[in-house]
């Protein structure tokens, strides 16, 4: 073997090595707001040739129908009915038949448009003994009339007035009771806030 | 606030009356009527003596008498009118509503409301019924206290008028009874209205949880039942759960004696549908129970428990009613030395439907139900949609199948198993209920629980837990009923699938958040159960589910099953299904499948709703609810299958929804619910 021909081959290694195939969504940035209803436009940049590309939204957003060519560009859906929070969005393509490759995960922020009238939170009094953990869940009360469950949205916080008896974890709303007493935890949502009461007893026996 | 209980109105006519008719109405409660014609001679005498019920009315309500006087060539008076009636702190209101000839005859009609009294509080008494002092100078209305009576004696002028009788200067008792007479004197006629009232509330209904409680039981030392405990006005038909009564008496060892009276205001005979009585923690009877006043720093005070029926609805009209009564009627013997007559008194119990808690399943979330309409916003159910697609209180650092970090970061706890979501699907029922009780101010111990596809077997282990049973259910558990839509009692064929030999279709299906996990290890421990894992036909978590000793929670379970119309869409081109079949996972069993003729044989052509054999929805029954041409969730819809969904709206070929009502408002004793083994 010449190393003319050593040159060539390396070369076409690397070209193709260097020419792999990969998929980038340009279009809606990562943590872009968008709400329930609202019509996607999402756009695809391809470096090789797919046989088809697919958008992948998490849960209820669902799938976009595949495209055979570029430009990428699909439209999407958001569900008039999805509960707020992040949503992760891929796009997905095959080179040939078994063969395929997604792109980097972004990531959408879905929050209600309006804001809500009023907050309440559940369970309306949470019981605990030292020890043990449990979970609250705010929800908006909305113009429409809908009630929805703002807990998973990245906007609600939780903060609680006596972290010694009752610490709540800012963002997920999950309540550790660590000694007897009482606290009050306070959930907010875009300005609108909501307290509920917690006791701690003593712990259980185990 | 409460009325009058036990109303008797008798009248004597002295009078050339054509007619005289009594009516009374009020709120669906039953006041009773009383009709008379008078003879249309000399003496004209007659008396009437009706009860408005024989067993009195129950509630808040007015009565209205409607008098209706003909006169001829003579004049025609009511003579004399006298009505006689036990109240407590209420208001009981005649009011003339005349259709004779003459405004002038409803001047036989007086109308007397008490309000108040607590014990350092004021008792007002309002009158209407005179419209002016009469052309002869005789007195008009007069009050006049007498035996225990305090306050105003004398006489006012005037069409109406009120008398606030301040007895906060008075040594009134929280539990004497005081007498009143109001009198309309002319000279024609005389009317008066007499009754007695006692001071301070005389019965209150208590919800016991948990304050009044010692483990399981309710307490049973005076003092506690006579000062704590929740105020309520009702409770859940669920059998389960407890309304202490607690009686004010006058004395010390004075006899109260209890009895259940129906919503037709008879004396109910049938504790499957009206409930039962007994003495605190003693045993259920549909009474009469007799009580012993005891003595306490409150008081003298009886004390009873009101038990619900299990079953809200008795059929007919209850399958479409919000809430229902009962009540209890309860008579304190005369006090000793007392020249009162006995006081019977009665007050409503208000039965609703246990709460409803809806349990989503695998990969899902509490807006599952987003569009089970118009279910969601029946009036009759308090429904409330548990979730526990909630991120893990620690983060999952592995799991089996591996999949990327930065997904498994984001992995939520619907992806996971039985035991592990279930103290906090536990939690979700047990919130509900405490919402439930706060929002109607009723006792409630147990919930009706609708759970779609993993929610359903997730339910079933909740008998596992410690909490199930605490004393906030009296022991009994915290589920009043199952029901199950598309539930895998059984497991599905596809978890197996999904977790061998299909790893590209699960890789797909988790770009789209539903992960596919056998197990997973959170905060260090390995081996912690996936949804997926636990799914499969042959798992321990399914396998601890058929309890050999049986389930208590009574079950009725719906499956939905597909028909070639669900299919057809799975034959498309350029599409997710083809994408998935054709270009993604061509070697893969379930996407290669992924057609209207393939998926059946996925379940080896066994029926099914898309992602759940029937039999599996039955648990191997064939009792169950089967509703075809439907799919098992929207899931399964994006991926080209055709709808309705199992949580999809109410339509034509959807009607998983009133099979849920049926079942809501069906016995659980009945032949739809079965005790799974």
């Amino acid at each position: 073997m010449t190393l003319t021909r050593l040159w060539i081959l390396s070369g076409v290694v690397a070209g193709a090595l260097l020419a792999q195939p990969s998929l980038r969504i340009t279009s809606p940035a990562d943590g872009t707001v968008v709400h329930p209803g609202q019509p996607l436009k999402v756009r695809v940049e391809a470096s090789g040739t797919f046989l088809q590309v697919i958008v992948i939204g998490g849960g209820r957003i669902g799938f976009s129908k595949p495209l055979l060519a570029p430009p990428y560009e699909f439209t999407m859906q958001i569900p008039d009915r999805i509960s707020p929070g992040p949503y992760p969005l891929t796009a997905d393509g095959a080179t040939a038949p078994g063969q395929s490759t997604s792109s980097e995960t972004i990531t959408l922020m879905v929050e209600p448009a309006d804001a809500p009238i009023s907050l309440t939170i559940r369970p309306s009094l949470l019981r605990l003994s030292a020890g043990d953990k449990g979970y609250l869940r705010v929800f908006g009360v909305f113009p429409d009339g809908k009630t929805i469950d703002l807990t998973p949205s990245t906007q609600a916080s939780f903060t609680s007035d006596a972290p010694r008896i009752a610490e709540v974890d800012a963002t997920r709303g999950i309540v550790s009771a660590l000694a007897v007493g009482s606290a009050k935890i306070k959930a907010t949502y875009r300005g609108a806030s909501v307290e509920v009461p917690v006791t701690v007893a003593a712990a259980k026996n185990r | 606030m409460t009325a009058s209980r036990v109303l008797l109105v008798r009248a004597t006519l002295v009078t050339a009356l054509l007619s005289f008719a009594g009516v009374a109405e009020a709120q669906n409660l039953p006041c009773g009527s009383l009709t008379y014609a008078a003879p249309m001679s000399d003496p004209y005498n007659a008396t009437i003596s009706a009860g408005i019920s024989a067993e009195g009315p129950i509630g808040t309500f007015t009565c209205t008498l409607n008098i209706v006087a003909e006169r001829g060539q003579h004049y025609l008076w009511l003579r004399y009118q006298e009505l006689w009636f036990d109240t407590v702190a209420g208001a009981t209101t005649f009011l003339c509503n005349a259709t004779g000839p003459s405004a002038e005859d409803c001047q036989n009609a007086i109308t007397l409301t008490i309000t108040g009294p607590g014990v350092s509080d004021t008792v007002t008494l309002a009158g209407d019924g005179t419209t002016t002092p009469p052309a002869d100078g005789g007195p008009a209305w007069v009050i006049i206290g007498n035996g225990n009576m305090v306050g105003f004696t004398g006489q006012l002028w005037g069409r109406t008028w009120a008398r606030t009788i301040d007895v906060s200067s008075e040594t009134l008792t929280s539990n004497a009874t005081y007498q009143f007479q109001a009198i309309n004197v002319s000279l024609n006629y005389t009317q008066s209205v007499y009754g007695t009232f006692m001071v301070g509330r005389s019965v209150q209904l208590l919800d016991p949880v948990l304050e009044l409680m010692s483990g399981n039981q309710i307490l049973t030392d005076p003092e506690s039942l006579a000062t704590l405990g929740t105020s309520i006005s009702g409770v859940a038909a669920d059998s389960a759960s407890q309304v202490v009564i607690r009686i004010q008496a006058q004395t010390p060892g004075q006899t109260v004696t209890l009895s259940l009276i129906n919503d037709q205001g008879a004396a109910s005979s049938n504790p499957t549908q009206d409930g039962t009585l007994s003495a605190i923690n003693g045993s259920r009877s549909s009474g009469p129970l007799q009580l012993t006043a005891a003595s306490t720093n409150e008081g003298p005070m009886a004390f009873a428990v009101y038990q619900p029926p299990s079953d809200f609805s008795r059929g007919g009209n209850d399958d479409t009613a919000i809430s229902r009564f009962v009540g209890v009627k309860w008579q304190l013997a005369s006090a000793q030395g007392s020249n009162l007559p006995p006081i019977t008194e009665a007050t409503a119990i208000t039965i609703w439907r246990p709460p409803v808690v809806l349990v989503h399943g695998l990969w899902g979330s509490w807006n599952d139900w987003a569009l089970f309409e118009p279910f969601l916003t029946d009036s009759r159910f308090f429904i409330t949609a548990g979730n526990y697609d909630i991120p893990p209180l620690f983060p999952i650092t592995a799991s089996n199948p591996s999949y990327p970090p930065q997904l498994l970061a984001t992995t939520r706890n619907s992806a996971l198993g039985f035991a592990y979501n279930a103290p906090t699907v536990l939690q979700e029922i047990q919130g509900a209920i405490v919402d439930f009780r706060t929002t109607l101010g009723v006792a409630a111990t147990q919930a009706d629980v609708v759970a779609h596809s993993m929610g359903g077997t997730i339910t079933r282990t909740l008998e596992n837990l410690p909490g199930f049973t605490g004393a906030d259910s009296f022991g009994v558990g915290s589920v009043h009923k199952l029901i199950t839509i598309g539930t895998p009692h059984l497991g599905s064929p596809l978890a197996a699938d999904l977790l061998f030999g299909n790893s590209c279709t699960a890789g797909f299906l988790a770009e789209n958040q539903n992960v596919s996990l056998a197990t997973v290890t959170i905060q260090g421990v390995p081996g912690v159960s996936g949804g997926i894992g636990d799914l499969q036909p042959t798992s321990f978590a399914l396998g601890q589910i058929q309890d050999p000793n049986g389930h208590e929670v009574p079950t009725a379970l719906i499956a939905g099953t597909m028909t070639q119309a669900n299919l057809g869409g799975l034959n498309c081109t350029l599409c997710v299904a083809s994408y998935l079949r054709s270009v993604k996972c061509p070697s893969d069993f379930l996407a290669s499948n992924l057609t209207a003729s393939g998926w059946p044989t996925v379940f080896g052509g066994a029926p099914s709703d898309a992602v759940v054999p029937l039999a599996s929805q039955w648990n191997g029954n064939s009792t169950g609810v089967q509703d075809p041409g439907v799919v098992h969730s929207s899931g399964i819809v994006l991926l080209n299958f055709n709808g309705p969904a199992e949580l999809d709206p109410l339509g034509a070929v959807n009607t998983i929804q009133t099979s849920v009502i049926q079942l809501l408002n069906a016995p659980v004793q009945g032949s739809s619910f079965v005790k799974l083994p």
